[in-house]
């Protein structure tokens, strides 16, 4: 690259000196940062437990979650196969599942459909922690191992999920 | 002290970070700035979100290039991400013939906004170029590593970029 002339090099530093933003951020900045990362982190958690759920729901149909059809993840079909409990956690994250993709919200749909391609972009496996975090039954995962629920790969994804951000 | 120095053992993953935000904070502001043109709310949004993607591979980064090149790199993506999104809100909200308004956008006036004019004249490429380098002070070779180009592509980039910014704002001295 050619060297610059003295002309040019004063040209510039007046457009450097000038196209610059006013002002110094101070540590609100880093705090901004943190509280960014720990809502991300619960979103996800969220996004992940909801896809669990829907998952949880669709496998029911191929492992004896009966003849209810799919697409309806409030059947009472498909919940009779979960315990009381379960089944109010089911409600409780579809209901906070349509509120993140009610459109014109735009924290939280707008992440997901626009900003966001790696929330959706989820491993099964991890799909399965959100729910087995959520719903915390040990003998959930007994009663429908044949889900494929790995216990030992569960448990690692649990740990990981419960792990708390240490900023 | 630089982030760079710092040794892993001594410090929790956390206290590096924090100290990559506070020494890298004002940096990447201001290249987001420069790059979305003086809008300065989108600048820390998109510097915030730079950063929070460098925390999801913090322990990924293996230092084969230096930390602000590496944060510079997701700056930049992260700029180029933001512009994608609100091209397509742009066409979303004209192809569904919303009413609404867009929020105005606070940007700064006078003599900047010259300065912006003839930069939102450049390429996207001439601009990041240009402003990489002349304004940030970066060297080609890192530039070209950030972008994810040649340093040659650069060098015309740049070379193109000058040299119309130099015939729009000839008046400009410092």
């Amino acid at each position: 690259m050619k060297p610059m002339s003295s002309d040019d090099e004063e040209w510039l530093a007046g457009i450097q000196a000038r196209y610059q933003p006013v002002g110094q951020l101070d540590d609100a900045f880093n705090q901004q940062v943190r509280g960014r990362i720990i809502e991300r982190r619960r979103r996800r958690v969220l996004l992940v437990s909801a896809g669990a759920l829907m998952i949880f729901a669709s496998a029911l149909m191929f492992t004896g979650g009966g003849e209810a059809p799919l697409g309806t993840p409030k059947d009472p079909s498909v919940k009779s196969q979960l315990t009381e409990q379960d089944g109010a956690h089911m409600d409780d994250f579809f209901n906070a599942y349509s509120q993140v993709l009610v459109p014109g919200q735009e924290d939280e749909g707008q992440v997901l459909m626009l900003g966001e391609p790696d929330l959706v972009d989820l491993e099964l496996d991890t799909l399965f922690l959100g729910v087995t975090n959520q719903i915390d039954t040990d003998d959930w995962l007994d009663d429908h191992d044949a889900l494929g629920g790995d216990i030992q790969a569960v448990a690692q994804l649990i740990s990981l999920i419960n792990t708390e951000e240490t900023l | 002290m630089d982030c760079d120095t710092i040794s892993v053992n001594i410090m929790s993953k956390a206290e590096r970070f924090e100290m990559l935000v506070t020494d890298h904070r004002q940096e990447m502001v201001r290249l987001a700035w420069r790059l979305l043109g003086s809008h300065h709310a989108a600048a820390e949004d998109v510097a915030q979100q730079a950063f929070m993607k460098a925390w999801d591979r913090f322990d990924t980064f293996r230092e084969q290039s230096s930390l602000s090149t590496w944060l510079t790199r997701i700056t930049v993506n992260q700029v180029r991400s933001y512009q994608r999104w609100t091209a397509v809100r742009h066409r979303a909200r004209h192809l569904l013939r919303m009413d609404q308004k867009p929020t105005p956008v606070m940007r700064d006036h006078g003599l900047n906004q010259r300065i912006e004019t003839a930069m939102t004249a450049l390429s996207t490429n001439q601009r990041e170029a240009f402003i990489l380098v002349y304004l940030e002070g970066r060297a080609v070779s890192e530039v070209a590593l950030c972008l994810g180009r040649s340093p040659g592509t650069v060098k015309s980039h740049l070379h193109r970029a000058l040299t119309k910014l130099r015939e729009e704002l000839k008046d400009l001295k410092e």
